[in-house]
């Protein structure tokens, strides 16, 4: 079983870019602009987003801009949520260290971390898919448009494994619910398998 | 306003989908957690927001998106926040260097596809059911009871919905507490008290320092470091803001705010806001003779901006200037005056310490950058002691900061600090000429001290590692190899460049404490680089015991094992994971975190099998066993 080890890299240190004077004159500063209300709100979550499944702050921001301008942000023309989550997942699996057949990981394993052991044990019963979707619909709280682009399906097939998600939630877990517990990996692939 | 086509959702915003309430509760609230996490906590700082809004409009300034006339604001894009500031921040500067790069790499390659592909062609309109004309018929008892049901209902849905994101929720307390203190006390309720790391703080309480003690006090993950001689009352301490009053001495402050909560220091009548991350504070009396019981009050603003509030004045202090206010009765207070930070003043030992702490804790160390020369300070060849002990690195989201650790640094036992509350210009040790700094962190568990020191990444041909270690009653290892004292001994070393930790298991035992110094050398025997001295540390004692440790089979698989034990309690930098090992089987419970008493389902079969449980604490050379139960026939 691999080791929890911590990341031996050095910390990224942000420094102020070298500016260059320019033999001209300064260009005049840009007017005062202000996030709109909507763009502010898809601001923060999409960082939050990102936090959640890339390690380094930095590149979270990084990917958070990105997927900003991607949207449309800051052109005066509507943003488009769906279109900013689709950019901001691609990037995020892109990323080294970040599985491709699960990019959603870290951040199901915060969710699962934080579930109740009763749900626990219902949650990690189910699938991936279908934690990806308890994922994204609950701890990112993504719309079924925003779950359809970031896992490349459509809306409906989104509100139906989430419609199946929780139904197999309902269903009474077989084994006991202590806390900290937990099956070895042989156990869920049974579990699933069955 | 025009419904937006898809907004951010709630549980509950899909009823054909949903389980029960309580599920659905019970899910929201486990994300609620979750997304409370320090580490990944879904809101930015508010210097991290300001930084990124910054960025965000800077580079929007420079890149248009689309060819097409910018179309005009639409209704529901009206300005919702105010703290955007139109004067772009450095992060704006590099956001818009490197959104500037992709442009120019864009179009470079005009054939490229734009990156933002076209929607996914669903859109969840989100409209609300117009209400049933009323039947004026119906009894005006009925309309009322109905109108009261609807009231509960809504309110009841609105209060989950708030509740499950935490906007209506109280301002939750801020953990305070006493990081480190020597010679510090508190008044609490007119009572006084003394101040020990550890000890937890309330708001009304004043914190004040000895002129030859130094506290460090934790706000949540923001600190303030106390100098010699200073006293701050805590004002307000909660996730929705911390205003402290400083009412004497100099303080330096952090503020590591997860939150968009303002950080309040008032002076007075002044009242700064910490609109960056760090600044420093020294209000002093005026000599006699030149001002009239009028105090001066010095900031320097170390990183990022502060804002200036006083009677009649609003002003901001940008990085790298310091402001001068005078304040009491004799004059009115005016606005501060500004002017650049001198570089002598950044050769002070108090900001040097301060630095040295936040270099150590993986913060930007703002016009400290560069300037930072305590990193090679001995202990004891220091003419004037750090004012204040350099602290555990602060939690933080880089990876490498976290793991190095300070526990222990007790610089009391060495020479007596003189005195000097009021730091001057004093003599500063001065860096070797060429040599690279690395950090050091020397931690005391069972078994042995854990040393963390950080990967060498300078040039020259690096050969090795070495770290030397010196009794707690004699002077530190100085920075040369090899060691020209018969105390001091090599420890630990590797020529593998990638490592970074190791063990001395022979300062264990009770009363050795011991100094430690890494160096980095190269194939020619020159000192590539060398950490500070860090102890003394040392002496924690043997393996612990793990008491009641058990293993039975799985009653629902006789092909697995169930394990329990009473959690051992050290250092969380003493504890990397448990382990069981039961002949020639052996698991890491990776992931299973030091409180935890039981695991289920592990795949070994139990019968006839004995197992130890061990905590171990990981290195590069290998675990450092720090606790071990007997061991345990399967039951």
């Amino acid at each position: 079983m691999a080791r929890a080890r911590r990341d031996p890299s050095p910390p990224p240190v942000e420094r102020p870019p070298v500016v260059r004077s320019r033999p001209t004159a300064p260009p005049a500063a840009p007017p005062a602009r202000r996030l709109a209300a909507n763009e502010v709100e898809l601001l923060d979550d999409l960082f939050g987003y990102a936090r959640r499944r890339v390690a380094d702050r930095a590149t979270a921001e990084d990917l958070t801009v990105a997927a900003l301008l991607a949207a449309g942000c800051g052109t005066g023309q509507r943003v488009d949520r769906a279109g900013a989550f689709r950019v901001l997942a691609r990037s995020v699996a892109e990323l080294p260290g970040i599985l491709a057949d699960d990019p959603d990981g870290p951040a199901m394993a915060l969710f699962a971390q934080a579930l109740e052991p009763g749900l626990l044990e219902g949650f990690e019963r189910l699938d991936l898919e279908r934690r990806r979707v308890l994922t994204l619909h609950y701890l990112d709280r993504l719309g079924p448009a925003e779950m359809a682009a970031v896992l490349g399906t459509r809306a409906a097939a989104v509100q139906s494994r989430l419609a199946a998600s929780l139904r197999a939630l309902e269903r009474p877990a077989h084994a006991g619910t202590r806390g900290g517990s937990r099956r070895s990996d042989t156990t869920d692939e049974a579990i699933n398998a069955a | 306003m025009p419904p937006e086509p898809s907004r951010t959702m709630e549980p509950g915003d899909l009823p054909e989908l949903s389980g029960p309430a309580d599920l659905e509760a019970r899910l929201a609230g486990a994300a609620a957690r979750a997304r409370a996490t320090r580490a990944v906590g879904g809101t930015m700082s508010p210097r991290a927001a300001r930084d990124l809004r910054a960025r965000l409009l800077a580079a929007a300034s420079v890149v248009p998106m689309t060819p097409e006339p910018v179309a005009p604001p639409q209704a529901d894009a009206e300005p919702a926040v105010a703290d955007v500031a139109s004067t772009p921040a450095s992060g704006a500067r590099r956001a818009a260097v490197r959104v500037e790069r992709r442009r120019w790499a864009r179009d470079e390659e005009s054939s490229a596809a734009p990156d933002l592909a076209p929607p996914v062609a669903v859109a969840v309109t989100v409209t609300s059911t117009p209400p049933r004309p009323r039947s004026r018929r119906r009894r005006v008892w009925r309309s009322l009871v109905r109108l009261v049901a609807l009231v509960v209902v809504v309110a009841i849905l609105v209060g989950a919905t708030a509740f499950a994101s935490g906007r209506l929720a109280a301002p939750a307390a801020l953990t305070a507490t006493v990081v480190e203190a020597s010679g510090a006390g508190a008044t609490r309720l007119g009572e006084p008290m003394l101040l020990a790391a550890g000890t937890a703080l309330q708001v009304g309480d004043t914190v004040t320092v000895s002129t030859t003690g130094s506290a460090v006090l934790g706000l949540g993950d923001s600190r303030i470091r106390l100098a010699g001689g200073s006293a701050v009352h805590l004002d307000r301490v909660d996730a929705a803001g911390v205003t402290v009053a400083q009412l004497a001495g100099r303080a330096y402050y952090r503020d590591v705010s997860t939150t968009h909560a303002p950080f309040l220091v008032t002076t007075g009548p002044v009242t700064w806001t910490a609109t960056g991350t760090a600044f420093d504070t020294d209000r002093e009396p005026v000599a006699t003779g030149q001002g009239s019981g009028q105090e001066q009050v010095t900031l320097l603003a170390i990183q990022d901006a502060v804002t200036a509030s006083g009677p009649g004045f609003d002003t901001s202090v940008p990085q790298g200037q310091r402001a001068v206010v005078y304040i009491g009765a004799a004059t009115p207070t005016v606005a501060p005056a500004l002017d650049a930070v001198p570089a002598s003043a950044l050769l002070d030992p108090w900001l040097q310490a301060n630095g040295a702490a936040d270099l150590a804790a993986g913060f930007p160390l703002g016009i400290l950058d560069g300037h930072l020369q305590v990193a090679l300070a001995s202990p004891t060849a220091s003419p004037s002691p750090a004012p204040f002990v350099t602290q555990p690195p602060e939690p933080t989201d880089t990876p490498f900061p976290t793991a190095l650790d300070t526990p222990t640094p007790t610089p009391t036992l060495g020479p007596t600090p003189v005195p000097t509350p009021r730091v001057t210009l004093a003599p500063t040790p001065s860096p070797t000429p060429g040599i690279g700094s690395l950090a050091l962190t020397a931690t005391a568990c069972p078994g042995g001290v854990v040393l963390d020191w950080s990967p060498y990444s300078g040039k020259g041909a690096f050969a090795r590692y070495v770290t030397l270690r010196s009794p707690a009653n004699e002077p530190a290892p100085p920075v040369a190899y090899p060691p020209s004292k018969t105390w001091i001994a090599q420890v630990a070393g590797t020529s593998s460049k990638g490592y970074s930790s190791d063990v001395d298991p022979q300062a264990a035992g009770p009363g050795s404490l011991y100094w430690y110094r890494t160096i980095a050398l190269a194939s020619d025997g020159r000192i590539l680089a060398a950490s500070a001295a860090r102890g003394p540390s040392g002496g924690a004692g043997a393996t612990l015991a793990i008491y009641g440790f058990s293993a039975f089979p799985d009653p629902n698989d006789g092909n697995l094992t169930n394990f329990s034990w009473s959690p051992i309690a050290v250092s969380s930098r003493c504890f990397t994971d448990y382990r069981i090992i039961g002949g020639a089987w052996s698991d890491d419970l990776t992931g299973v975190g030091m409180q935890v008493a039981d695991v289920e389902g592990l795949a070994v079969g139990c019968h006839g099998k004995s197992f130890v449980l061990q905590a171990i604490r990981q290195t590069s050379f290998g675990p450092l066993v720090v606790g071990q139960s007997v061991l345990t026939p399967c039951t």
